[in-house]
Order: structure tokens, then C-alpha cells, then sequence
């Protein structure tokens, strides 16, 4: 293979492992990846390569790293033995850049274990009494919470609410809003 | 008649019967958590606040149930600013 044919398959590779590690594509295999990338090349190598990149990827997303600890830590691998190319190293440079923010986005949202709210529904309804002629109208909130676990199916919760209760739910909404902008502001 | 409508189509409905559905139920209490993931096995750097919530939830006949979930602050935003656009659509009627 010429240099940058190299190049574009290691691009795929590294693809290829984020979609498989950070994306939730568990279906993309190492054979996969062998054989719709480096054909020709034999187990031990293909493996060996694999590991190698998986690897760098992890140390990168694990720290998060900024163009600063990148370049650092790329440098310190062309420099030792088994580590990378030059060129290697600006294929991860060019991965890690477009990458970074979607490998952390994942990785935050796999460290969440409690159902997430995927969505919020609600409705206002009026009912309507009378008494002796005298009409009363009272609202009615109706409110549908979808929660679920990543890769799970969905669980509905259906609640009500009226007046007093909306106002409740608002007053503790407001606290946990002052302390959120408390934490923004020491941080 | 008064007609109200909210983004999510509220709506006015006459309502004979007490809520009928079993399925409905009341929250009796809500409890947050503010925390802050700091790390994990796979990013020492999390750095990823996140809202806790915790339901007592009675239902028709009176059970409680407990349902949690866990919000991001842009989800928790939404979460308020929906709470605060069904208060004043309630207030409206």
C-alpha cells in the first residue's frame, strides 16, 4: 500500500473502533474491521495494529485530551520503540480532533446508570363541577414521563397534578436551579 | 368556552368523571440530588454534573411506588421550563 493509502486505513480503523467502543455499534467486530480494511494483512499484524490504536484511543478519551496533552502525548509515542510514525501520529491528531467531543459526549452518557428522562409530555385539562347551578373550573395537569436506561426499552409514568402540586414541583425546580447556578459560579 | 393552547396542545376538556385511569397517579413528594460525576473506568475526567430525582408516586388506591431518574442540566433546564409553562397555562384557566 502507498503511504497515504496507509494513512486512510488507519483513519478507518480508528473510525471503525470509535464506532465499535464510543458509538454503541456493537456489531463492528475486529474481523470485521480486518477485513474491510487491511484484507491482506496477516492476523499477528492486523492484531497487533488493532490493539495498538484501541489503546492510544482509550489513553485519549480516558484524559480527555486538549490540543496541548495531545500533541505532548503523540510526540512521546513517535519517539518510543513501538510506538508510532510521524504520519500515524497525525492521523490519530486528525481523528482525536473531529472525534473528541462525540467520544466524551458517549462516554458521560455510559457512566449514567439511573433511567434518563427521554421525554416529557403533559397536558392541561379543565374539569368542571357544579353545584346548585355553580359552575367550578379546575385545572388539571397531566403529565407523561418517558424514562429509560440506556439500551433499554422505555417506562411510562403517568401523573397528576393540580394547582398546588404544579406550584410544589416548581418551588423545589427553582431550589435545584440555585444551586446549579451556585455550582457553575465556584467552579 | 375557553380555548387554551400551549406548544403541546393543551387541552379544555369537560370533565364528568373523577380520573378514571389507574394508570395516573399522584406525586406525593420529590426529592433531588445535585452531584457531579468526577470519573469513571473509562474517563478519568468526567467532569458531568447531573440532576437525581426521586418520586413518591401514590396511586389510585392509595400504593406508593418510588420511581428515580437522572437528568442532564440542559435536560433539567427543559424539565423546569416546562413545569413553569404548564403553571401558567393552569393559572390562565
Amino acid at each position: 500500500m502507498s503511504d497515504a493509502d496507509d494513512l486512510k486505513a488507519l483513519s478507518a480503523l480508528l473510525n471503525g473502533i470509535a464506532q465499535k467502543v464510543y458509538y454503541g455499534k456493537s456489531e463492528i467486530s475486529e474481523e470485521l474491521l480486518k477485513s474491510e480494511i487491511y484484507p491482506d494483512a496477516s492476523q499477528e499484524e492486523f492484531h497487533a495494529l488493532h490493539e495498538k490504536m484501541r489503546g492510544l484511543l482509550k489513553s485519549m478519551a480516558s484524559a480527555d485530551m486538549d490540543q496541548t496533552q495531545l500533541e505532548a502525548f503523540l510526540t512521546a509515542q513517535t519517539r518510543k520503540h513501538g510506538g508510532v510514525s510521524t504520519e500515524q501520529a497525525a492521523a490519530l491528531a486528525r481523528f482525536w480532533k473531529a472525534h473528541r467531543a462525540r467520544v466524551r459526549d458517549s462516554l458521560q452518557t455510559q457512566s449514567r446508570w439511573e433511567p434518563g428522562l427521554r421525554a416529557l409530555n403533559w397536558r392541561v385539562d379543565v374539569q368542571t363541577a357544579s353545584s346548585r347551578g355553580q359552575t367550578s373550573s379546575t385545572p388539571v395537569a397531566l403529565v407523561e414521563l418517558e424514562l429509560g436506561r440506556n439500551g433499554q426499552d422505555s417506562e411510562f409514568v403517568s401523573l397528576e397534578f393540580d394547582e398546588l402540586r404544579v406550584n410544589q414541583v416548581l418551588k423545589k425546580l427553582e431550589d435545584i436551579q440555585k444551586h446549579i447556578d451556585s455550582l457553575v459560579h465556584h467552579s | 368556552m375557553h380555548h387554551l393552547w400551549s406548544e403541546h396542545g393543551s387541552l379544555v376538556q369537560a370533565h364528568q368523571e373523577v380520573q378514571a385511569m389507574a394508570s395516573i397517579g399522584q406525586l406525593v413528594d420529590i426529592q433531588w440530588k445535585l452531584g457531579m460525576a468526577v470519573s469513571s473506568d473509562t474517563c478519568r475526567s468526567l467532569n458531568s454534573p447531573y440532576i437525581s430525582i426521586l418520586m413518591k408516586i401514590a396511586d389510585a388506591s392509595g400504593e406508593i411506588s418510588y420511581k428515580s431518574f437522572e437528568m442532564t442540566v440542559l435536560q433539567f433546564q427543559n424539565f423546569f421550563r416546562q413545569f413553569k409553562e404548564m403553571a401558567s397555562v393552569m393559572e390562565t384557566v
